[in-house]
């Protein structure tokens, strides 16, 4: 088997694996109960919701829910919350991986030190730390100045998109490309074809952009997976913190609705199954999206038709 | 010892002392609530009810329902503590475990590629596994503590053992380890001898990495009502608490209190911080120390 062809194996399997494994992860907080106070293992209840999540494939029943006495369709609701989580992914992961890859490419010496270094400390913040950061600080700002940077959580009188989590959003990726695209271009500062390239007389900022910058473009490609694992996390604290209509929410507001009574028995097998599908399918939206992304500039760098 | 490692050292050091001896840093006893109490003042008695703001009586305040904020960080910093070095440690020796094992059965394992899997956060993971039993759990205490940090510590194994496979098979094909090779030295004599000494260093900087990291992952699942310790319930009012304490929970707990009574945050933050802090330069002082034992060999 090539090495190719293994690959496609993995891939296959992972694609096979990973719905099953939804499932199961799931099924997870049925696999307890409490039992003259002592938490027993069972696992009928896991199974059932197993199988019978499974057989409402075929009625549509796999993805309904209910959400106080009413009952739903996820399809109806999940689109909107799914378009909010992909906006804030796309838009912030562009900003971040432009901005990251620009100032790796332009910034040397001191001036990429102390970027470094800022961008380190701020990537070294945990993301529920920088966003309950964010809602202090504007509130203080508003408090000494009478300014408003922007709302500090979601309500029905505000657009989806608010400047505080896109700006969390924005801040990992930025440091992660900036720190890939100054690893990865110094590196090819070095290469054989870059110093060619000056000897011929192009100008640095040429050669910086048509050879530096595609060379960076594979590397931040073949880092996409970590960088978009991060930004995933982000987004369920950002949506869960700054109360966003998106997909990850949804799946702790209603799946979960654990601040009324009887809150275990509320827990809705097949809506965490169908969120936990909905997120691993914007993961892979937001893949593709930054894969052709990255590829069109990597065409637009080198001017390849 | 290079100034990043020795201020984390320091840092961290400073805090075990206040997780072992609480008492010392606060004159209120673990429990401590007082939601309404009586002030002389000139013109009479003074009734001050919870939540209080910082004050010489309360340096911290008190919250809503009249815990002084200092106690509960002071004692509930033993569990923080405990949670991050006893997850970080498990996750190093199994995670190295593997690896190394990996690295020497020959099969030290390839990037994968993006996995749709990797679209769920490890935090959502645990989230899953520990909800039914971290809410008014009957396991409260040191056994529900045990059985969390039992499930944190099998999340985001991973790169531990991906990292440990990789420096454990460079080091196998490093050139002393051929020449041992060469010179009749077994399986277990190249790997206790030759590889484990410099795979010692790659273990104990992956240990100060992990601390960071569980040290973040305690912190999501705070924000979401998973406390280290277990989280308490009542229905009647719907009211929510931690019942250790541990700062990271103290967050989530305290959270919507941004527009009142902001100091029920803003301290459990700071300390937060603090830990966080120390956590950090521990690491990237122990990598320093790294770079630089590496450079006199260069040199040499």
């Amino acid at each position: 088997m090539t090495e190719r062809t293994g690959k496609r194996v993995v891939y296959l399997a992972s694609a096979i694996l990973a719905p099953i494994a939804v499932l199961c992860i799931a099924a997870a907080p049925l696999l307890f109960e409490k039992r003259a106070g002592v938490p027993v293992l069972v696992v009928g209840p896991a199974l059932d919701a197993i199988a019978g999540w499974l057989r409402g494939l075929g009625d549509g029943s796999a993805f309904e829910y209910r959400f106080g006495a009413t009952a739903w369709s996820f399809f109806d609701i999940a689109p909107h919350f799914f378009a909010v989580s992909f906006l804030y992914v796309a838009s912030a992961g562009s900003v971040g991986l432009a901005g990251g890859m620009a100032l790796g490419l332009s910034l040397r010496g001191r001036a990429a030190a102390a970027v470094s270094s800022f961008l380190g400390s701020l990537y070294a913040i945990p993301d529920f730390i920088s966003a309950i950061l964010l809602q202090l600080a504007t509130i203080a700002i508003l408090d000494a100045t009478g300014f408003k940077i922007g709302r500090i959580s979601h309500d029905a009188a505000s657009e989806a998109f608010l400047l505080l989590p896109f700006l969390l959003l924005t801040v990992y990726p930025l440091a992660f490309a900036f720190k890939t695209t100054l690893r990865k271009s110094m590196d090819a500062e070095r290469e054989p074809y870059a110093v060619f390239a000056l000897s011929k007389g192009l100008s640095k900022r040429t050669v910086r952009l048509r050879h530096i910058g595609a060379a960076v473009v594979p590397a931040l490609s073949a880092e996409l997976p970590t960088l978009l694992g991060i930004m995933q996390a982000n987004l369920f604290m950002a949506e869960y913190i700054f109360a966003l209509p998106g997909i990850t929410r949804f799946l702790f507001q209603v799946a979960f609705s654990g601040r009324r009574p009887g809150w275990i028995e509320e827990y809705q097998y097949s809506l965490a199954v169908s969120v936990l599908l909905g997120v691993m399918l914007l993961y892979l939206a937001a893949w593709g999206f930054f894969r052709l992304a990255l590829y069109a500039v990597r065409r637009a760098l080198t001017g390849e038709r | 010892m290079n100034a990043r490692l020795g201020l984390g050292v320091a840092i961290l050091a400073a805090l075990i002392v206040v997780a072992v001896v609480p008492w010392a840093f606060t004159s209120f006893p673990e429990d401590y609530s007082d939601t309404l109490r009586s002030v002389e003042t000139p013109t009479g008695t003074d009734w001050l009810f919870a939540p209080e703001a910082p004050s010489p009586y309360y340096p911290f305040g008190t919250d809503q329902y009249g815990y002084d904020i200092l106690t509960r960080i002071v004692y509930g910093l033993r569990w923080t503590l405990g949670c991050v070095f006893i997850v970080a440690a498990a996750r190093t020796v199994v995670g190295g475990g593997i690896g190394a094992a990996r690295a020497l059965a020959g099969r030290p394992g390839a990037d994968r590629g993006v996995s749709p899997l990797a679209g769920i956060p490890s935090f959502v993971v645990a989230f899953f596994v520990l909800y039914p039993f971290s809410i008014n759990s009957p396991w409260q205490g040191w056994r529900l503590f045990a059985f969390q940090c039992a499930v944190l510590s099998v999340l985001d194994l991973g790169p531990i053992v991906g990292a440990t496979a990789a420096k454990t098979s460079a080091l196998l094909d490093a050139a002393f380890v051929e020449a041992a090779s060469s010179a009749g030295a077994g399986r277990s004599w190249k790997f206790g001898r030759h590889v484990m000494p410099f795979l010692a260093e790659e273990l104990l900087e992956s240990f100060a990495d992990q601390t960071v990291s569980v040290l973040q992952l305690v912190g999501r699942l705070g924000v979401f009502m998973i406390f280290i310790g277990g989280t308490v319930m009542t229905f009647d009012p719907p009211i929510l608490n931690s019942t250790t304490g541990e700062i990271a929970g103290l967050i989530g707990l305290y959270r919507v209190r941004l527009l009142g009574a902001r100091w029920m945050l803003t301290w459990p933050l700071a300390a937060y911080l603090i830990v966080l802090a120390g956590a950090r330069l521990f690491s990237s002082g122990l990598r320093e120390r790294e770079r630089r034992r590496h450079r006199l060999y260069d040199s040499r």
